[in-house]
């Protein structure tokens, strides 16, 4: 009798011990996977901010960029033209008689001055980049490089236009604008191709260079630059890849893909 | 006149209680008073039965069981979130285990006997409720949810483990009672029950003193 009765006693106290050790588990299991969703929000979190200031940079830096521009084109173009139109009115008041040729020519100067200003005062704008898609701006870009006459750019355009959305817009416009940088600093090329291409999935952007080339490789590995290293960087935060083909003496390829969503 | 020394964590939570009133209204739990004040009630005159001049204690119990259990599902129900039909499923199912308490209090075990299938009726319900609470809360899509400090955790938590217990012990009352199950010569229930006891009130105590942050919920 008294052994039946152990054997209850073990028994309840089994089912006991099991059941608590089902619900201590399952509290345990519910406490691991909060862990794991909080690490992961953080995760995403950081992300995010790394995205963001990643784009307020690329911003600052397209803002920089375009300053420069500025200053160029109003030192280089419109001052120049301005000048012109000076000399000219100066020679007019040296002979103290208004000819209708050399009228005409300083109306002319001032007319080209003020569709450059107008150019200058259209790339000024902020909103200029959102509007345009990123072959418009790419394409701008070229014709001021083209302007400077330093190089001869050339672009090709392939496939159905597809919008990019316009963060990643930004960025990516940010990277080709280092790659043209690079080149001018670095490359010593007299002519560049660019190919914007459409594919199914996302946006193929090359550039290539027939200068110089380097090692792409030893160059990174140098952490002298920030530019080729912002390209990678940014390239992977925008879900895309960027690819950087050189060889000393056989030009360059900067290769940009990014996915459309 | 006797106290056991689970009643002290009992009437300690009901200070706590108290003394949170605010932070229980900000969390909707302010039904947490009447039930800890049904408890201690059912608890001191439970052990006191016999300065009553009655036989058992088992009416006292049984009664507990029909006026605590609606406590209890309004707390389980404030705790799960509802929304929507859920309101509607949640509360036809606990009307429906209230009849069936109240129709075993009347008619089937009688207020005499100790009902210990309305008992396992509860404890299931508790299980239950404590779970599906418990999931929502992990689940829920909220960011920096920190279950250590998270009231709702601890309280379900504690009524999950709680109600695992009992349904085991307490369901099998009359069966440990006749066959004089014990351990270390207690019997089983009295072994058992009042630490998980303790542990409860001590568990709600600190869950109360969590719910500090109004406005959350
Ligand atoms: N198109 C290119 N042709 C030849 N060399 C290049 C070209 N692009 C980059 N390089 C080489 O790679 C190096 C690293 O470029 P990176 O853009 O990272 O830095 P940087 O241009 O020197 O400085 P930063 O871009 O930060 O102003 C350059 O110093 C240059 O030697
Ligand atoms: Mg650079």
């Amino acid at each position: 009798m008294q052994d039946t009765r152990d054997q209850v006693v073990f028994t309840i106290v089994a089912v006991i011990i099991i059941l608590l050790f089902l619900g201590v588990l399952f509290l345990v299991m519910l406490f691991y996977y909060n862990n794991k969703k909080g690490q992961m929000t953080k995760e995403q979190q950081l992300m995010k901010a790394t995205f963001e200031k990643q784009l307020l940079e690329s911003k600052l830096e397209i803002q920089e960029q375009t300053f420069d521009m500025i200053s160029q084109e109003i030192h280089d173009n419109v001052g120049q033209i301005l000048s012109l139109a000076k000399v000219q009115l100066g020679i007019m008041e040296q002979r103290h008689i208004i000819e209708g040729d050399l009228v005409s020519n300083v109306k002319e100067s001032i007319s080209l001055a003020m569709t450059e200003l107008r150019d200058i005062a259209k790339s000024l704008s902020s909103e200029r980049l959102q509007l345009l898609s990123l072959p418009e701006s790419i394409a701008q870009e070229i014709k001021r490089i083209n302007r400077s006459g330093i190089l001869k750019v050339t672009a090709s355009v392939e496939g159905v236009e597809k919008n990019v959305p316009d963060h990643q817009k930004l960025i990516a416009f940010r990277m080709v604008q280092e790659g043209f940088q690079n080149i001018i600093k670095h490359a010593g090329a007299s002519e560049v191709k660019v190919s914007i291409r459409y594919l199914e999935e996302w946006i193929h952007i090359s550039i290539f260079d027939n200068g110089t080339g380097f090692n792409p490789e030893n160059e990174l590995k140098k952490r002298e630059g920030l530019g080729l290293q912002n390209i990678l960087r940014r390239a992977s935060l925008i879900g895309g890849k960027a690819n950087i083909i050189s060889k000393p003496g056989e030009g360059t390829t900067l290769e940009i893909q990014i996915a459309y969503a | 006149m006797h106290i056991a020394w689970f009643e002290y964590f009992q009437i300690a939570c009901l200070v706590v209680a108290l003394y949170c009133f605010r932070r229980l209204r900000a969390c909707s739990l302010l039904a947490f008073i009447p039930l800890l004040l049904i408890v201690n009630v059912t608890e001191f005159t439970g052990t006191n039965y016999r300065l009553f001049g009655w036989e058992s204690n088992y009416l006292i119990y049984n009664l507990y069981l029909l006026a605590s259990t609606p406590f209890y599902f309004y707390i389980a129900g404030k705790m799960l979130f509802l929304t929507g039909k859920e309101t509607f499923v949640f509360y036809a199912v606990c009307i429906l285990c209230l009849i069936l308490i109240s129709v075993n209090f009347f008619f089937i075990q009688s207020p005499f006997r100790f009902n210990t299938y309305s008992l396992i009726l509860f404890d299931i319900m508790t299980i239950v409720f404590s779970s599906l609470s418990l999931v929502r809360l992990t689940i829920m899509d909220q960011n920096e949810l920190n279950f250590t400090r998270e009231p709702f955790f601890w309280i379900n938590s504690v009524n999950l483990l709680f109600g695992l217990i009992t349904l085991v012990v307490l369901g099998l009352h009359e069966y440990i009672l006749i066959n004089h199950i014990e351990i270390a010569h207690k019997t089983l229930y009295n072994a058992i029950v009042p630490s998980v006891n303790a542990i409860v009130y001590a568990g709600y105590s600190y869950a109360f003193i969590l719910c500090r942050t109004p406005g959350i919920r």
